[in-house]
């Protein structure tokens, strides 16, 4: 083969033309891929980081939840719907402090873990005493129950009889029957 | 790139064997030299005539002669002819040259190949010897080397090796005019010297043994000075240098002298290094020397060159390339390998964490339900305990949990609706009053306040 000095510088460049050519190709596929890995990484490591952090924290209240889950009822895991249960709880309650629920509507359940909340709205009708009584009584069941909201009005004029409605949450936990409490 | 050592080799006939020499030049300047002979495949006596064109090389040619090689011809296959020429230009000179050749060869100058050097110049003329060769001679002796995998850097004349040796001796004189005869068994040669300059070389057709050596030598000095005469202001010979590596022939130094009237000094080849190293010595010669080399050979020298160079450098590029490759390859792949550390880092602990992340939902969840402080009860006391004496009831009630209560009632008068809002400014369950209205309003003849507050709680965030 024959080749001048210009030749060859050409065919030189047109070498290092090519490989750059396909160093461009090669390595703009992987750069994105590259840099998205990089904030891949720092993602997982801010994840670590707040994983490791509840991890470390959790040892600062779990005795704590250990503590107030004692006080949970407990049902079974297996129990389609603890609604009736619970109403019936409620409504032994309200009969004990002469307030009359007229109508219970469930909503549905929240789980979070084994602990579950469950709304239940109650449309109610009663005096004062009564409805301070239910409440003062469902506080005391300590946090099984907490009422969300509450509204009163009276009913007729200056009959003393009150009426509304009020939200009821109500925490438990379900657990299988073997380890139920 | 590195520069890579310089390895000059000259390798020169002698009657049994190629006797060789290898210059060594490394790149902080040191010289090693190596010397050897490769005995020659055919006895003594029926190639020792004979050329390297015309004799088969040993194979161990190829791997004993390094580097740039330089071979040597005998002065009976050269054209040799020494000129004045008027004019101490090189590019000048070159071009006289081959004029010069044209004129007084016999063969036309594309059959041979040619080269000149510089003896000596002065400011407008130069004295330039002139050789020539036939260049089917040369193309044979390349053909020779390139059988056994060598090519021939370049081609010298033997005499000139010989002159170089005895120059670098001390042997020749600066001053006066001198006669040397070099019979070294392969080339049997004539020069005439003027102050350490040769004007002419004769090559000797004769032998040593026969009988009229002695005429045959006494008529070639005196035809040479006659043909000299004409160019150039001879003084007489001061002496007759004998080089020769056989014994001291005594009879023929004194006949010679006897014939000739001058006086004849003998030497020893044996006494000099090897023909090889004057070569050698000549190659390394940054001036103009002769270098017998065809136009296509080193053409083809400088497209080996040229290919080697660009092989280097496609090569270096390739490198650079596959290098650069690497690199960002071992990148990327350490940064895959770190994304897979962390990965597996953050799968370890991802069940124990989630675990408790749900503990703490659990106990966000369950401090809403034991959190009193806001609770319906709470609020319907504060409320009712700070509800002013007189003519004041609520017509509604409605609380909502971490948000507050809104109350509308009416009274008697706005003034015990604001001491009712006074005081509930003041209470520390609740953070603020919002959307304060009291209107008056008469009803079937009864003027009443009719009011509605909302009381905000604190939030949870403050919380």
């Amino acid at each position: 083969m024959k080749i001048t000095r210009r030749e060859m510088f050409l065919g030189a460049a047109a070498l290092a033309a090519v490989l750059a050519g396909a160093t461009w190709y090669i390595v703009d596929k992987k750069v994105d891929e590259y840099a998205s890995r990089a904030t891949e990484i720092e993602k997982l490591k801010q994840q670590i980081s707040y994983h490791q952090n509840a991890i470390k924290m959790q040892e600062n209240w779990l005795g704590e939840l250990n503590d107030l889950q004692k006080d949970l009822r407990v049902f079974d895991a297996k129990q389609r719907s603890v609604a009736p249960d619970l109403m019936k709880t409620i409504k032994a309650i309200s009969d004990k402090y002469g307030l009359d629920i007229t109508r219970n509507n469930p909503r549905s359940e929240k789980p979070t873990g084994d602990l579950f909340e469950l709304g239940i709205n109650c449309t109610w009708e009663g005096n004062l005493d009564s409805m301070v009584g239910f409440l003062t009584a469902l506080q005391q069941q300590g946090l099984r129950y907490d009422v969300r909201s509450l509204n009163v009005k009276p009913i007729g004029t200056a009959t003393g009889r009150l009426g509304g409605n009020m939200l009821i949450m109500c925490a438990y936990t379900r657990k299988p029957m073997d380890a139920a409490e | 790139m590195r520069i890579r050592d310089k390895i000059i080799t000259a390798a020169c006939r002698t009657p049994g064997d190629i006797e060789w020499t290898t210059l060594k030049i490394k790149q902080d300047g040191t010289e090693s030299v190596q010397q050897g002979c490769i005995p020659l495949p055919v006895p003594e006596e029926e190639g020792a005539d004979e050329n390297l064109n015309h004799i088969q090389l040993p194979a161990e040619v190829g791997e004993t002669l390094k580097g740039d090689l330089t071979v040597a011809l005998r002065t009976s296959e050269l054209l040799m002819r020494t000129m004045e020429l008027p004019t101490a230009d090189p590019a000048e000179i070159a071009e006289m040259v081959s004029f010069q050749i044209d004129k007084m060869s016999p063969f036309p100058v594309d059959q041979l190949a040619m080269s000149h050097e510089i003896l000596r110049t002065t400011e407008t003329s130069a004295q330039v010897l002139m050789v020539a060769a036939k260049r089917e001679s040369i193309d044979a002796i390349g053909d020779t080397f390139v059988q056994k995998g060598v090519r021939i850097h370049s081609i010298d004349a033997r005499v000139l090796g010989w002159l170089q040796l005895i120059g670098d001796d001390g042997k020749l004189s600066d001053e006066a005019c001198e006669v040397v005869i070099i019979n070294d068994g392969m080339d049997f040669v004539l020069v005439v010297m003027l102050e350490g300059v040769p004007v002419a070389f004769r090559s000797l057709h004769t032998k040593l043994d026969d009988e009229g050596v002695i005429d045959e030598l006494v008529y070639e000095i005196g035809y040479t000075f006659t043909t000299l005469d004409l160019e150039h202001e001879l003084p007489a010979p001061a002496a007759i240098h004998f080089w020769n590596n056989a014994k001291t022939h005594a009879f023929l130094k004194v006949k010679l002298a006897e014939k000739s009237g001058i006086h004849v000094l003998h030497h020893d080849l044996d006494d000099l290094p090897p023909l090889s190293e004057g070569i050698v010595r000549r190659a390394q010669k940054d001036s103009v020397h002769i270098e017998l080399i065809p136009r296509e050979w080193v053409e083809h020298q400088n497209r080996k060159k040229l290919q080697r160079q660009f092989n280097i450098l496609a090569g270096s590029i390739t490198t650079v390339w596959l290098l650069v490759l690497l690199i960002f390859f071992a990148i990327y792949k350490v940064r895959d390998i770190k994304l897979s550390r962390v990965q597996e880092r953050a799968n370890a602990i991802a069940p124990a964490a989630n675990q408790a992340l749900e503990n703490r939902e659990k106990l966000k969840a369950l401090k809403v339900y034991t959190d009193r402080s806001d609770s319906s009860l709470e609020c319907l006391r504060e409320v009712t305990s700070l509800l002013p004496s007189g003519d004041i009831e609520f017509v509604s009630y409605s609380y909502t949990k971490g948000k507050g209560v809104t109350l509308r009632g009416t009274a008697r008068s706005s003034d015990i609706v604001n001491n009712f809002f006074s005081t509930l400014a003041r209470s520390e369950l609740f953070t603020q009053l919002k959307d304060q209205s009291v209107t008056t309003k008469t009803t079937k003849g009864v003027r009443r306040a009719v009011f509605s507050v909302t009381l905000v709680l604190p939030s949870k965030e403050e919380q």
